[in-house]
């Protein structure tokens, strides 16, 4: 009972906050919103019995991204950006509206009707040696034993991928000096 | 009222459609990649809804390399905002017109 | 050599000389283009000169098949075919002999007097083209291939006359003489359509057959088709021969050079169509009403431009309506059912026309290219050579006893009386025609040779060159001597050549006319000297007449002339009957074409032409402009259509 009233509030105030975030006119407000919203989803995790993910949500995005977020926020100083809240039309609001219900719907249909239906009867996974239960107490023992096995290959790929996205990113964001100008 | 992993489906979809609104409807490419980020929050709690909902783990696992694919986006998208700053001290989508047909 | 070959490369031998011209020698100078040119021409002469020796004088026919031309399957189980044939027999070999023989002394003429020309090569490829036309006009075995060489001797009409292009009045006078011979193309045309859904063929020999192997009673319910196929060649005859009402083309077409009037109209093109009346001479004679038509039609015309002639002043003019008033002669002599004299009368016309022509041209030459008589005279001294043959010819065309055109005119004459479709007053006709003819062109020899010199500068003037004078000699010789083939049986006692010679070709005709119950006249020996006389009297009339008035010079005609006063200005202004073809045919037609234009030209086919660029040019630009490069509205596009495309696969 508890679990799900809690879930229930994280889950409206991380979708209220996410709303209000992307309505900001300073780009720090949004970032700061946007750390909150990911606590409350690490919070959703957790109760879910995710605790391992709840902690690396923690952990990397609100810990590392954000602050990168934050960092390159207030190193290019950016001016704030308006959102034309007073021309927003009635025929907007109610397409809005319209948009959210029929996504809704669309989510409702595919979940039950299609996906959960041939989920259960999934013969991959059902493949699985049964010595991967989800059990409450031993989240971090199951996922690091499904990782380093199953998904090795994933693994050490994603990883080098880091790699590569933080030269990328050291190239990318270098100052052109005139020497790579004249190389170039 | 639907179990726990069914409304962790719900909200997921919620907060995708707010971060896909926030895509489009924002000029500025700070405001468009904390959009991005929401929807891959989005994505992630679709996954471990699942995982849940099927007792597995596998959707956990996907989770973290999702995370890991996140941070590299943001990291290599912010250096190009920073080297587009540099280039036309603007950070709005819509100065990047060089590609037009 | 075996003599169907001979028959082929008498056809191709031209046309490679054109194409060798065309490609290989554009840059040459006169005297090797001409050579060439000639060459190709006097090769075929030599050739049909053998055949002449071979199967034509022993009366047989030679036929060639050189291909399938065309081949279609018919919705009733048989086939159309018609083949790509050539034939040669009595008929096609005389006309061989003239094309050829007188072509090629037209060819080595042109040498000399294209001789200042930049770019000769022109001339002799549109020369030789013309002359493989006409051969196959001549020599093709169906009226297909004949109707391929009718066309193509129409084309290099036009291109020949209005060989200097650069004066627009040359380029008006080639469009007239086309459209004037399509007219006539058009009736050729339905003749060989009707022909062909009458009796199921369009070969000759075939034709022929069945005309002989049909009963009375096919012809007699059928007799509105035949009479019509009658007409319509008459139509097509009109156009190429220049008769009325298709005659007015030929006058303007003197804008040409002189050896393309010498060659094409005198000499060949013109006699294509008694060619072809002598050819479906079996399907003319079918119908009385056509023979009448034909002879009044030729009568007509050859009195009628006899009075143009009077009253022109540039040389050619005057020759041209010479030309037209002989050939109504030709065509009124097939009209009457005589038509191997008019065939006679094509080969001597041949000889002495292009004699005329081609010293007019050397006239023209000498004076550097001046054509008004009134401002010549005097030449006889200045230039002996061109002023005999000159004479000589004249005195062939009028009918001076002796000459050549004393014979075969005389026996159109004869003919006209006494034909099976003759009548006196055809004969009455002939004879004004005959003093007309001596009238003018002796007052044409008489302004242009004698008398005092007129011209501008008459110290200049000598004798050309002998590239153009050998031809004079060699056409005047024949002119005095060429007659020898239609002497009548008065002075031989026996049949004339030219009737015993055609028989083989003509004699189906003259055996319908028997069997139809139409007879010729019986004309007594004194009746035949009687009219011998009748014309030679009315030539010296003419003659003299002419030379009294003018005596003394082109004002001699003045008094003359005044005494007629409109009448006259009537006649110098060609009877206005073109002002009459411009009012009531021309521009009508130019309103009727104009309004086309402005409305299924303008409106229709550039509105589709146009229309298909504007509307992709339209279309590609809204499509361009939704690329454009703002990223927002790329995601808002994606996200849609993703949207769109879940609710149709979940719904």
């Amino acid at each position: 009972m508890i679990t799900q009233i809690s879930f229930l509030i994280m889950g409206v105030m991380a979708v209220f906050l996410s709303a209000l975030m992307i309505t900001r006119k300073w780009p720090v407000t949004s970032a700061m919103l946007l750390i909150v919203v990911m606590m409350l989803i690490a919070g959703m995790y957790g109760l879910l019995g995710a605790h391992f993910s709840a902690v690396a949500q923690i952990i990397v995005y609100a810990g590392a991204i954000m602050v990168v977020f934050v960092f390159v926020i207030m190193l290019l100083n950016l001016p704030p950006e308006e959102l034309r809240y007073g021309r927003i039309t009635i025929g907007e609001l109610l397409l809005t509206a319209l948009g959210f219900i029929v996504a809704l719907f669309l989510g409702t249909k595919v979940g039950q009707g299609y996906l959960i239906s041939n989920l259960n009867s999934n013969s991959l996974i059902n493949a699985r040696p049964p010595y991967y239960p989800a059990s409450m107490n031993e989240n971090v023992k199951n996922v690091s034993a499904l990782m380093f096995t199953d998904y090795l290959w994933a693994f050490e790929l994603i990883s080098f991928l880091i790699l590569v996205a933080i030269v990328g990113a050291i190239v990318i964001a270098k100052k052109a000096k005139v020497s790579d100008a004249k190389s170039a | 009222m639907p179990s726990l992993p069914e409304l962790g489906i719900y909200f997921s979809l919620l907060l995708f459609i707010t971060g896909l609104f926030g895509v489009m409807f924002r000029k500025n490419l700070i405001f468009m990649m904390l959009s991005v980020e929401v929807m891959l929050n989005a994505a992630n709690l679709a996954f471990i809804s699942a995982s849940s909902m099927t007792n597995t783990i596998d959707g956990q696992v996907i989770m973290f390399f999702v995370m890991a694919v996140a941070a590299c986006e943001a990291g290599i998208g912010l250096a190009l905002i920073i080297s587009l700053y540099r280039a036309k001290s603007s950070v709005e989508i819509d100065d990047l017109r060089i590609l037009r047909g | 050599m075996q003599e169907q070959t001979l028959l082929t490369l008498i056809v191709l031998l031209p046309l490679v000389g054109a194409l060798i011209n065309a490609f290989a020698l554009r840059a040459a100078n006169v005297g090797i283009v001409c050579t060439v040119a000639t060459f190709v021409v006097a090769l075929p002469f030599i050739f049909s000169v053998m055949l002449f020796m071979g199967p034509v004088i022993q009366g047989n026919t030679l036929t060639v098949d050189l291909f399938n031309w065309v081949s279609v399957p018919l919705v009733n189980g048989k086939e159309f075919n018609i083949s790509f044939g050539l034939t040669v027999d009595r008929l096609s070999g005389i006309f061989l002999l003239v094309i050829t023989g007188v072509g090629s002394l037209i060819h080595m003429y042109s040498g000399e007097y294209m001789h200042h020309e930049k770019r000769p090569y022109r001339f002799f490829v549109y020369l030789n083209l013309f002359i493989f036309s006409m051969l196959l006009l001549v020599l093709g075995s169906n009226m297909l291939v004949t109707f391929l060489g009718w066309e193509g001797v129409g084309v290099c009409s036009y291109l020949l006359i209005g060989y200097w292009y650069e004066d627009k009045a040359n380029s008006m006078a080639a469009i007239k003489a086309f459209i004037a011979n399509r007219v006539g193309d058009a009736g050729f045309l339905i003749a060989m359509f009707l022909c062909y859904m009458l009796f199921k063929t369009i070969n000759y020999a075939e034709l022929a057959a069945i005309i002989a192997a049909s009963p009375q009673t096919f012809l007699a319910e059928n007799s509105v088709e035949i009479t019509l196929i009658g007409l319509c060649l008459l139509l097509g005859v009109a156009g190429k021969s220049a008769q009325i009402p298709l005659y007015t083309w030929l006058p303007d077409a003197m804008a040409g050079p002189t050896p393309v009037s010498a060659l094409i109209h005198a000499a060949t093109m013109v006699t294509s169509g008694i060619y072809l009346m002598n050819r479906l001479s079996y399907v003319l004679v079918l119908s009385p009403t056509v023979m009448t038509t034909i002879a009044i039609v030729g009568a007509a015309t050859a009195i009628f431009s006899a009075t143009i002639g009077f009253a022109q002043t540039d040389i050619k003019k005057v020759l041209a309506y010479s030309t037209c008033s002989q050939l109504g002669y030709m065509v009124m002599a097939c009209g009457v059912g005589a038509f191997q004299y008019g065939v006679s009368h094509v080969v001597t016309h041949a000889f002495f026309k292009a004699c005329l022509f081609l010293g007019a041209g050397s006239v023209i030459h000498a004076l550097h290219h001046e054509q008004d008589i009134r401002k010549m005279g005097g030449l006889f001294k200045k230039m002996p050579i061109t002023s005999v043959t000159f004479l000589i010819a004249t005195l062939a065309i009028i009918g001076f006893p002796g000459f050549s055109g004393f014979f075969s005119k005389d026996a159109i004459l004869a003919a006209a009386w006494a034909g099976p479709f003759g009548s006196p007053i055809l004969w009455l006709v002939g004879w004004v025609t005959a003093g007309f003819t001596a009238f003018y062109m002796l007052r044409l020899t008489w302004l242009v040779f004698f008398g005092a010199c007129r011209a501008e500068h008459p110290d200049q003037i000598h004798e050309t060159n002998f590239v153009i004078t050998i031809p004079l000699i060699i056409l005047a010789v024949l002119s005095i001597f060429g007659g020898l083939i239609a002497i009548p049986e008065v002075f031989t006692g026996k049949a004339d050549f030219i009737t015993s010679f055609l028989s083989p070709v003509l004699g189906q005709a003259q055996s319908i006319i028997n069997a139809s119950g139409i007879h010729a006249t019986h004309l007594s020996h004194s009746m035949e000297y009687g009219l011998m006389g009748a014309s030679v009297l009315i030539v010296f009339v003419g003659a003299l007449f002419a030379i009294a008035v003018y005596k003394n010079g082109p004002d001699g005609g003045e008094k003359f002339a005044n005494a007629f006063g409109p009448i006259y200005r009537l006649v110098r202004d060609k009877w206005r009957i073109d002002e009459l073809y411009e009012l009531i045919l021309i521009r009508p037609l130019a309103k009727v074409g104009k309004f086309l234009y402005s409305f299924i030209d303008k409106i229709i086919i550039e509105g589709v032409v146009n229309g298909i660029p504007e509307t992709l040019y339209t279309g590609t630009s809204v499509a361009s402009d939704a690329q454009s490069g703002m990223a927002r509205n790329y995601l808002k596009f994606i996200f849609i259509s993703v949207f769109i495309f879940g609710l149709i696969l979940f719904l």
